[in-house]
């Protein structure tokens, strides 16, 4: 059966929107953009794609094209097929098995926590992979840190300090909270708490973005598939499934449907109930947040939302609960994309391309009076960390600040 | 707390109402499929092309737009666009008593009301010869063209005049943008500008395709008229037209200083408040492939556009369908009647549209509004050919003004 979402590319009538919006055509001569490598390389057969349209791999994924196309191709969802045909030189393929997989790399480092953090923290350990394998030696690659809590689906607050009844909700652990940044999901929890929430911790889990942006279509059914069953019984309650990352919310909620005849009820249902952080919070602490009694900050933000964020269709739910700070001052990046592309930055043939994109942030900081940089995605973040002489965090971790956490 | 809007539409009128009912302390919700027209706009503001703008509105008929919305609206919409393009370092020009006549991308007169700073110098009331630049590398403005059709026209365009962008800055078939950027940057900037001043001797007058700069055009334009020392004015070329994507990145970045939630590539279907015995709206959900989500309003106003722009959805048997609220659409239901015989000449299809009120609500046959918080302006709207009539933008600034004026009216 021929499903309408295959024939879409023949909605395009070659506008080039999304060409002018690409935030890699900008700065790259060798890609040839969204246009041809979506919806009218779709078109070719198969092997005139993976012959000829090698600069598809310079697509960095941030899905710009999709919402800015007014006659609804999927463009960027099309170019990542395409890119699943594209076989790589085996130098690569080491290291894209690497970097698809955050989830097992974040595990067997947590054994080793020391010894990947000394590792990934020398520079010439660093330039050693970049011979090696291609990595991307000036990548801010995040270190490995322990949380407090513990791995199990526990519940927080602990039974004696609830107050009954609260709503539950349960915070979707992925790879970024599990492993690297647990700092974020503990203030996350926190903030749920203090806002009135029962916080059910799920399994740490891997979204499967890695999987999808470095071409592995086949294991990505399969992770969207088990996932779905791990997160199905949450859904089926009707728990809102909340999540501090936009890039794996959005994958959750949107790129599973849209993968080839894999829609079901199953990924609908859990669908329906995934929420960015901010997003659930704008719909369900709106009363509380109004009359919450905020502490003043007295600091300039440089707020970037990333772009999978964008392409939610949510607005930016962050700035209306940051705004309620008094004296918070939010400067908007006016940057569409910062150029970390998930794992794409992380890979020396990327890195011209992705420190272009990120050029106009580092000038709109610079001529800012921005203390802090904020940024939901955590690949965004480090990688705009690279570029930023000032702290670069999530959020949440502002929010948590003015409601007196930490 | 404040009221909520939605303004369905990413084009020069959804924009435009966005930006109107944030000044006037509305919270708003913009909901658009993708981008709106502006990657085809030529970027100047046709209010009407075939005679003094403001004269010949006040003869229109009572069902057009414009005298839906009045004049005073176009005055006052035209006062708020012009403040804000300046305040944005992007001046316009003209006035609503005479139209100015410049150059088309073909070499025709073009007439407009109003234009940027960048294409003002084209006036072609001023006689002062010139001509026409012809950057090899760029294909989407055709110089010998341009120029053929001008002396056919009694344009005073002498000749084409060969400026090329050095081999150094551009490494592949450029687009409009592409050309654009580099203006945009100092360095490329006098680089191309010091090379061009050695070829143009004896050149008084220019005319560039409009590349001048996307970010900063009006700092492209100052720059260039310092070391050429000459007249230089920007003429439309072929999509992407960077006249219009430069108002659509003014309004981007105005809306999203203002914390207006620009939400893209989502498809809106409107609500209807049961409560109120269907008299009223209640917003619109947003259908994703998985997950549909329901936005609550005080009041909305449609600015989907016309057929392009998916507003109004045709069909092969004949129906004509509104896509938002679905509302009755005033068109022929006979397919052979939607287009003329001629190409060239007036199209019965762009007369058909939602009928609406003279505060912007779109209404019945029997002229009664269908709900009391829903409005609607820009190409939705029925009764005009705009191209024919060079109307596009006029009728989009005015029918946003009093869009936004009626609903405001309703908020308070």
């Amino acid at each position: 059966m021929i499903s309408p979402a295959s024939l879409s590319q023949d909605l395009c009538m070659s506008c080039n929107i999304c060409t002018v919006n690409c935030p890699v055509f900008a700065v790259s001569n060798k890609f040839l953009g969204p246009k041809v490598l979506g919806p009218q390389a779709t078109r070719l057969s198969r092997t005139l794609v993976a012959e000829h349209l090698e600069s598809n791999a310079l697509c960095t994924a941030c899905g710009i094209c999709s919402t800015a196309c007014p006659h609804s191709v999927p463009v960027s969802e099309k170019i990542l097929e395409n890119k699943s045909l594209i076989s790589k030189r085996s130098r690569e393929a080491i290291r894209d098995r690497f970097l698809s997989r955050p989830d097992l790399v974040g595990k067997a480092a947590g054994h080793f926590k020391s010894l990947y953090n000394a590792m990934m923290g020398s520079e010439h350990t660093r330039g050693v992979l970049q011979n090696l394998i291609g990595l991307n030696q000036t990548f801010p690659f995040p270190r490995i840190t322990s949380s407090r809590m513990s791995r199990a689906s526990e519940k927080f607050p602990s039974e004696s300090r609830a107050i009954s009844p609260r709503q539950q909700v349960v915070f979707l652990d992925t790879c970024g909270t599990a492993y690297y940044e647990g700092v974020i999901k503990e203030i996350s929890i926190q903030v749920l708490d203090a806002l009135g929430f029962e916080v059910i911790l799920s399994e740490p889990l891997c979204c499967g973005l890695p999987l999808h942006t470095n071409g592995y279509r086949d294991q990505l059914i399969e992770r969207a598939l088990s996932n779905t069953s791990q997160l199905r019984p949450f859904a089926d309650q009707k728990l809102p499934i909340i999540g501090t990352s936009p890039s794996c919310v959005h994958m959750i909620r949107h790129t599973y449907s849209v993968l080839p005849d894999q829609h079901s009820l199953a990924i609908a249902t859990v669908a329906g109930q995934c929420f960015d952080l901010f997003e659930f919070l704008s719909l369900n602490a709106r009363e509380i947040l109004n009359s919450f009694p905020f502490r003043p900050l007295d600091l300039v933000v440089l707020y970037h939302p990333p772009c999978q964020l964008k392409s939610m269709g949510i607005g930016l739910p962050a700035v209306k609960i940051l705004d309620r700070i008094p004296d918070l001052q939010i400067i908007l990046s006016e940057n569409d994309c910062c150029g970390s592309g998930g794992t794409y930055a992380m890979k020396v043939e990327n890195r011209l391309v992705s420190e272009r994109i990120r050029e106009s942030i580092s000038t709109q900081l610079e001529n800012s009076q921005a203390e802090v940089v904020a940024c939901d995605s955590e690949t965004c973040r480090w990688w705009i960390s690279g570029a930023a002489e000032v702290p670069t965090v999530h959020p949440v971790q502002i929010l948590a600040e003015a409601m007196g956490i930490q | 707390m404040s009221p909520t809007m939605i303004i369905v539409g990413g084009g020069l009128s959804g924009y435009f109402a966005s930006y109107l009912a944030r000044l006037r302390g509305i919270d708003v919700i913009n909901i658009a499929q993708g981008r709106g027209g502006f990657v085809l706009s030529h970027g100047h503001i046709d209010v009407w092309k075939r005679a003094s703008p403001a004269q010949a509105i006040n003869k229109l008929r009572q069902s057009h737009p414009y005298a839906l919305s009045g004049l005073e609206s176009l005055r006052l919409g035209i006062d708020e666009f012009t403040t804000l393009m300046k305040s944005a370092d992007y001046q316009y020009f003209g006035d609503l008593s005479s139209n100015l006549s410049l150059p088309s991308a073909a070499g025709y007169r073009q007439r407009t009301s109003f234009t940027s700073v960048n294409s003002v110098e084209g006036n072609l009331e001023h006689n002062e010869p010139f001509f026409v630049a012809n950057i090899p590398i760029f294909r989407d403005f055709a110089p010998d063209f341009f120029v053929r059709n001008a002396i056919q026209n009694g344009i005073p365009c002498e000749a084409s005049i060969e400026l090329p962008i050095p081999d150094l800055l551009v490494r592949r078939n450029p687009n409009a943008m592409d050309l654009a950027r580099l203006f945009d940057q100092m360095e490329p900037l006098t680089m191309i500008l010091n090379d061009w001043k050695g070829r143009l001797i004896g050149v008084r007058r220019l005319a560039v395709p409009a590349i001048l700069g996307y970010a900063r055009p009006f700092q492209a334009l100052k720059i260039a008229k310092e070391i050429l020392g000459i007249s230089i004015f920007e003429v439309p070329t072929l999509p992407p037209s960077i006249p219009g994507l430069r108002l659509e990145r003014i309004f981007r970045r105005e809306l999203t200083h203002r914390r207006v939630d620009l939400v893209e590539g989502q498809r809106a279907i409107g609500l209807i408040d049961g409560r109120s015995q269907g008299r009223r709206v209640s917003g619109v959900q947003l259908q994703g492939p998985s997950v549909t989500r329901t936005i609550q309003a005080d009041a909305v106003i449609l600015a989907s556009g016309g057929f392009l722009h998916g507003g109004l959805v045709a069909f092969n048997d004949g129906r004509v369908h509104e896509s938002v609220f679905d509302l009755p659409v005033s068109a022929d239901s006979d397919r052979e009647n939607w287009t003329s015989k001629s190409f060239l000449s007036t199209q019965p299809y762009s007369g058909f549209g939602i009928l609406v009120d003279d505060y912007m609500r779109p209404r019945g046959a029997d002229g009664n509004p269908i709900f009391e918080n829903l409005f609607a302006c820009g190409g939705i709207i029925a009764g005009s050919d705009r191209e024919i009539e060079g109307s596009r933008q006029g009728i989009d600034l005015a029918t946003a003004y009093r869009a936004v004026q009626s609903a405001e009216g309703l908020l308070s």
